[in-house]
């Protein structure tokens, strides 16, 4: 068996064109993921944005806006990067240069300006709104209780005392991770191709190798092991590589629980080579027709895991969720999801179970089907 | 034509796997122009959402502080309204259907008013997130209000009534806002066109794949050593061979073209063929043709099945993301979309673009959607030659090492 498993190596090592495409391809893909995304992520998260401000009159009023303006923090650095303009005119210039996305006039009282909606202008909208509620009020008191000044000089609050942050998640939210979890499982699908190949290099009906092969005299179990074997090393390898290229390339965070991954790694390649395997015992077609079963169902599996759009992923959980729990791209692609996102291993323990029964149902039924499988004429 | 007629065979043979091919495709295609084709608004503007979306869980209902906090939340944020346990709630956290979850503890409203710190809010929300940043000013701005208010105006805070005019005071206040105007504001498509524009890019990555995997499928059998041995010693001619294998690939993308528009006209329910719906069969006709070629050309290069597999997923799927099919083209970098106009999907997605403004807004030239035509027509062109130059490498080459076994023997 051993034996077996050295020279498939070392005949899969030979098959250049495969070898080449099987593991440049997802690598491609990866990197074209990065361009596409490159924009994207980063405009979710908070960062200090420029704002223009124009005052019309100034006066003690104009004044305090301008320090509060640009003294508002959020973290530790400050939400505004503020610009002063002269005139209404210069700031739209600079607005329509996108140099700024919100302008601020502070005349007789405060108004805003904006090019289109987003989310730096929503929230300085609603910076501008507390502004002027604030001021309303204090105008407010001022008028009606005067006596009241002295609390509200000492007013002190912070909201922040006041909620507790139950955020339990490691990795922060990115959505656009879900693409690259769903190529990682397309990545192991793909190896699918290999354990068809494996299958029907040994089986008699399937290619002249198999018809020679099933005369000799070693034993079909021993063929199938080393065969199966060496697809599922070569598999393991190429998704490492895809992985290794993520994390040090293109810098994709994956959660950094290494054993954890190396385990999901060798799964889901696994799960991978046994859907080959499966599906060319299962069928009874010719390999090109089953190379495009193959091609169909992992395009399909992936799909359906959020690889054209990471909300299908999602959809397909809330809508339906028992096939969410036997498609194998989407198990990967949540395994390696959990790893990122959850604290505990639960829900990767839960992926990984479940991925384990799939490859020993799809092994157990080629088992059962190829077993004294022998053949009276060909 | 005799090749021709050989090509149909060869092509008849591979019937099942043709079917399977489109049939898949066609299901993502239907999948994802009905499903995420509805909710595209919502998808596209979540990128730059003007309220975030959030879940409330008010366990202090009754309380005239924490009702009033989640009417005030109600109508400055998105409400999600749907049962979540734990784990729903971080995974809708991660995608983003929900942005901020609160819930108000029983108990609160009086925590709040007598300044003690017992009970607090629950907020579940992924830190730095510009969304959850903006859900936490608004909490923040209410909770201040309400406590000044407390602390200024009354003392005596257990009364439900004075509480609730202390809460309608806050909400009055709260109603105030700036004044904003735009300063350009910039003319946005309806919402089923948007759909429409979708459902044709999508389109592209559905041609690109199924013509890839289908022209290099039946074009490899072709390139099949002994096959092309036999052809080399029948009389035609290597140019007029390959025109044939062209022709009837011609006549396999055509197929696939009319299929593929069928398919999408029955998801739009839209059955008429005005101006615009004419311009987009024509683009996505130019796209066939493109895709075709590069089929011929994959085909020629090499008869590796996995091979064909990798090129077709890399084109199809890479050249969509970043020519604009799954991310609009808004959303690419500056960069990104130079490297893609490199790609003919990046002139194909321009030619939605032109046709749509061209049907909707008068007087407008049509000079761009002929440029984005032509360009296309160019890459189909060129790869087309370079299939040929491929063959006639390939040729050189068996010539080479036939005469070299010959001189052996």
């Amino acid at each position: 068996m051993w034996r077996i498993y050295q020279y498939r190596m070392k005949a899969h090592f030979r098959d250049w064109d495969n070898l080449f495409w099987g593991m440049l391809f997802p690598i491609i893909l990866s990197t074209f993921f990065t361009m596409a995304f490159s924009n994207i992520s980063s405009g979710d998260y908070f960062k200090t944005f420029p704002v223009a401000l124009v005052i019309e009159s100034e006066s003690m009023y104009s004044d305090n806006f301008e320090d509060t303006l640009s003294s508002v923090q959020i973290g530790d650095s400050e939400l505004f990067d503020v610009r002063v303009f002269d005139s209404v005119e210069k700031a739209d210039g600079a607005m329509h240069d996108e140099a700024v996305d919100v302008v601020f006039i502070y005349g007789d009282s405060l108004e805003m300006r904006v090019k289109n909606d987003g989310m730096n202008q929503t929230v300085a909208k609603h910076f501008a709104d507390q502004y002027v509620q604030s001021e309303a009020m204090y105008t407010h008191l001022f008028e009606t209780n005067p006596e009241a000044i002295p609390t509200l000089s000492s007013f002190e609050f912070d909201a922040s005392n006041y909620i507790s942050d139950m955020n339990q998640q490691r990795g922060d939210v990115d959505p656009m991770l879900g693409y690259y979890y769903a190529l990682i499982a397309m990545a192991c699908l793909f190896g699918s191709f290999a354990g068809l190949k494996e299958t029907s290099f040994i089986e008699a009906n399937q290619s002249s190798t198999g018809a020679r092969i099933q005369v000799s005299p070693v034993q079909k179990s021993r063929m199938y092991i080393g065969g199966l074997l060496s697809a599922t090393t070569l598999q393991v390898f190429s998704v490492s590589l895809l992985l290794t290229y993520m994390t040090f390339v293109l810098k994709v965070d994956l959660g950094e629980r290494f054993p954890a991954l190396a385990l999901a790694t060798v799964v889901g390649a696994s799960a991978g080579v046994a859907l080959g395997a499966f599906v060319a015992l299962v069928s009874k077609k010719n390999l090109k027709v089953k190379n495009a079963m193959l091609t169909a169902i992992s395009m399909a599996l992936s799909f359906f895991a959020g690889l054209m759009a990471h909300e299908i992923k999602y959809l397909i959980h809330e809508k339906a969720p028992i096939f969410s729990y036997v498609n194998p791209a989407n198990l990967i692609a949540d395994a390696y999801y959990a790893l990122y996102y959850y604290p505990d291993y639960h829900r990767y323990w839960l992926n990984i179970a479940i991925l384990v029964g799939l490859i020993i149902v799809m092994y157990s039924t080629v088992i059962i089907m190829a077993r004294r499988r022998s053949y009276e004429s060909i | 034509m005799r090749v021709f007629k050989a090509m149909l065979k060869v092509t008849g043979k591979h019937i099942v796997e043709l079917t399977v091919y489109f049939f898949v495709f066609m299901v993502m295609m239907v999948y994802m122009t009905s499903i995420l084709g509805s909710v595209e608004d919502d998808q596209l503007s979540s990128f730059t959402p003007n309220k975030p979306n959030v879940y409330i869980v008010n366990d202090d209902k009754g309380d005239p502080v924490s009702d009033g906090l989640e009417e005030y939340l109600s109508e400055n944020v998105q409400i999600v309204d749907i049962k979540l346990e734990k784990d729903a709630i971080a995974d809708a956290l991660f995608y983003q259907k929900i942005e901020y979850v609160l819930r108000i503890p029983t108990g609160f409203g009086d925590a709040l008013l007598n300044d003690s710190r017992e009970v607090l809010l629950e907020k579940t929300a992924s830190p730095n997130m510009t969304s959850a940043i903006n859900a936490d000013m608004l909490v923040d701005r209410y909770l201040r209000t309400v406590r000044l208010y407390a602390d200024v105006e009354l003392k005596e805070t257990s009364d439900q009534s004075v509480r609730e005019a202390l809460v309608n005071q806050t909400r009055i206040n709260l109603e105030k806002s700036t004044p904003l105007s735009f300063s350009e504001r910039e003319k946005k498509t309806e919402s089923s066109d948007d759909r429409m524009c979708f459902g044709y890019g999508y389109l592209s990555y559905a041609i690109m794949s199924i013509l890839i995997l289908a022209v290099t499928s039946v074009t490899s059998v072709f390139i099949q050593s002994e096959v092309r041995s036999r052809m080399r010693c029948s009389p035609i001619k290597t140019g007029n061979l390959q025109l044939q294998l062209f022709l009837g690939n011609l006549c396999l993308a055509v197929l696939f073209w009319l299929l593929l528009n069928a398919v999408i006209a029955l998801v739009f329910q839209d059955f008429n063929l005005d101006s615009l719906r004419l311009l987009l069969l024509l683009n996505s006709f130019v796209f066939s043709l493109v895709s075709l070629s590069l089929g011929f050309l994959i085909g020629n290069l090499t008869a590796s099945r996995n091979a064909h597999n990798a090129i077709a997923n890399v084109m199809g799927l890479g050249l969509s993301f970043i020519s604009g099919v799954f991310v609009p083209q808004e959303l690419l970098g500056a960069t990104v979309l130079r490297i893609a106009s490199f790609t003919p999907t990046y002139w194909y997605i321009g030619a939605i673009e032109e046709s749509f403004r061209i049907t909707s807004e008068t007087g407008y030239a049509i000079g761009k959607l002929i440029a984005c035509l032509a360009i296309q027509l160019c890459f189909a062109l060129s790869f087309l030659a370079l299939s040929l130059v491929v063959s006639m490498q390939r040729r050189r080459r068996t010539l080479a090492s036939d005469n070299f076994e010959l001189n052996e023997a």
